[in-house]
């Protein structure tokens, strides 16, 4: 694309404009100056053979060239500008090859202090190169760290982002030699029992309160003999094992909105600009809004750390007419569902399956109170060691 | 239109063709230029001569016997004889 605007003078205009159509020669934006006079365009492709088509009829002039062509001519002529644009570039380049900042999420017990200090033993410090293998980093913070579980480093230009994940600490469970019972982790209504080791201690249907034995570790010795003791029987103790299967009722409450709010636009807006060098930012939207209400959306044409934090964006209030509407059944519904999804998934272990659930809506003032309950089939039982001395303890197996 | 008249709309390159949408008159089939100016554009278009009239006429593009005149078109004239 090259384009060549040009100046003509001479008599019998028309007459070179029906020549430059005969011969293809296409125009553009001719503009009549006066009875001897006008100007247009024409590919620069072109310009060769409107000069024939011209003679020495009419004095031509070119006014300007547009196009990709000429203007890299143009650039390139500005030597002292192509250096200076070129070095400019090149320190871009050059900050962009290092670490300027490290922002770290996720933590709670660890300090960001030893966080960091473990990082820079791995190799990732703030001024660093981001030629840094962040495989080996990672590999390198579960040695130092004892108590992660997942670490993740990635760059967001010159920033590194780190995001860890800490271990839970580990339930004590008692060891596969010592004797235990199973016993209920939560309420339910017993469904199924299967005790691998030891002696079932509920029956089906049974309700089952926090902490009762569920699969008993101890085992009564049944002795034919004389010998023994029929008042104070020997017990066997073993470590129990098994699956206690019980129904759980899960209950959540959430709440919803009763109207939603509409933003219509009025088509009315008014644009500005942020900027911000340092810790100075200046927003025309701070001090220029004009509109009750408005929506704020705003875009981000640069943003630089070095060799100065600095960045610009363009920004543009729209004025909106907020408007409250009562929502309909359909939509408190479809968001109750999506209410009891999301407490299933934050609230009940994956192991668990959902039986039954059910949502009751009680409007109130304002809002809409949803309660959802759950029925959930899963394993309570959990294991606890044989306190010494509460049994005679006889011999135990595994 | 019947197609009678559709194909003597496509086909007769040597009449005047002329479409016209707010400021914009679009001339096909442009053979000649007869005069030019600001104010009028006269052009001929084989057997017959198309003149618009108005002010602040441009033409953005005159290429393939088509030419766009833009601005303040006030009248259009078709004249000369039908041979």
């Amino acid at each position: 694309m090259h384009k060549i605007i040009i100046r003509v003078e001479g008599f019998d205009l028309q007459k070179l404009l029906s020549l430059c159509l005969e011969e293809g020669i296409p125009l553009w934006n001719i503009r009549i100056l006066g009875d001897l006079e006008i100007t247009m365009g024409l590919e620069a492709a072109d310009w060769q053979r409107f000069l024939k088509v011209a003679g020495n009829r009419y004095r031509v002039t070119i006014i300007s060239e547009k196009g990709l062509k000429p203007l890299l001519r143009r650039i390139l002529s500005k030597k002292s500008t192509l250096i200076g644009v070129t070095i400019f570039a090149l320190l871009l380049y050059y900050q962009s090859c290092f670490v300027s900042e490290i922002r770290i999420y996720g933590y709670e017990r660890l300090t960001e202090r030893e966080i960091r200090e473990s990082l820079a033993n791995a190799g990732l410090y703030e001024g660093c190169s981001k030629s840094v293998d962040l495989d080996l980093v990672e590999i390198e913070m579960f040695r130092h760290l004892e108590d992660i579980s997942w670490v993740g480093i990635e760059y967001r230009g010159n920033l590194a982002e780190v995001r860890l994940v800490e271990g839970t600490e580990s339930i004590a469970t008692p060891d596969l030699d010592q004797p235990c019972h199973i016993v209920a982790a939560k309420e339910g209504y017993i469904e199924k029992i299967i005790a691998r080791e030891g002696k079932e201690a509920v029956s089906q249907g049974e309700f089952v309160n926090v902490g009762d034995v569920l699969i008993s570790g101890i085992l009564q010795i049944e002795d034919k003999t004389y010998s023994s003791d029929p008042e104070n029987p020997m017990n066997r103790y073993v470590h129990a094992r098994g699956e206690a299967f019980a129904k759980t009722v899960y209950r959540f409450i959430y709440y919803q909105e009763k109207e939603k709010l509409l933003k219509q636009r009025t088509g009315r807006s008014i644009p500005g600009f942020s900027l911000s060098i340092g810790e100075y930012a200046f927003n025309s939207a701070d001090f220029l809004w004009p509109y009750d209400s408005a929506i704020y959306e705003e875009k981000i044409f640069f943003n630089f750390l070095r060799p100065i934090p600095i960045q610009l964006g363009i920004n543009r209030q729209y004025e909106v007419d907020l408007i409250k509407r009562v929502r309909d059944d359909q939509a408190i519904e479809e968001q109750g569902k999506q209410q009891a999804r999301i407490a299933i998934k934050e609230n009940l272990p994956e192991s668990v399956q959902i039986i039954n659930k059910s949502l009751k809506f009680s409007p109130e003032e304002n809002i809409i109170r949803v309660t959802i309950m759950i029925e959930a089939l899963e394993d309570i039982g959990k294991k606890q060691g044989i306190k010494e001395g509460t049994d005679r303890i006889g011999k135990y197996t595994n | 239109m019947v197609i009678k008249d559709e194909l003597i709309y496509d086909f007769s390159i040597n009449m005047p063709r002329v479409l016209v949408g707010g400021r914009m008159v679009i001339v096909d089939f442009v053979k000649k230029i007869i005069l030019i100016d600001e104010n009028n554009v006269i052009v001929s278009c084989g057997t017959r001569y198309v003149s618009v009239c108005g002010k602040n006429l441009i033409v953005r593009q005159l290429s393939e016997e088509r030419m766009l005149v833009s601005g303040n078109p006030e009248t259009i004239e078709f004249y000369g004889s039908e041979e």
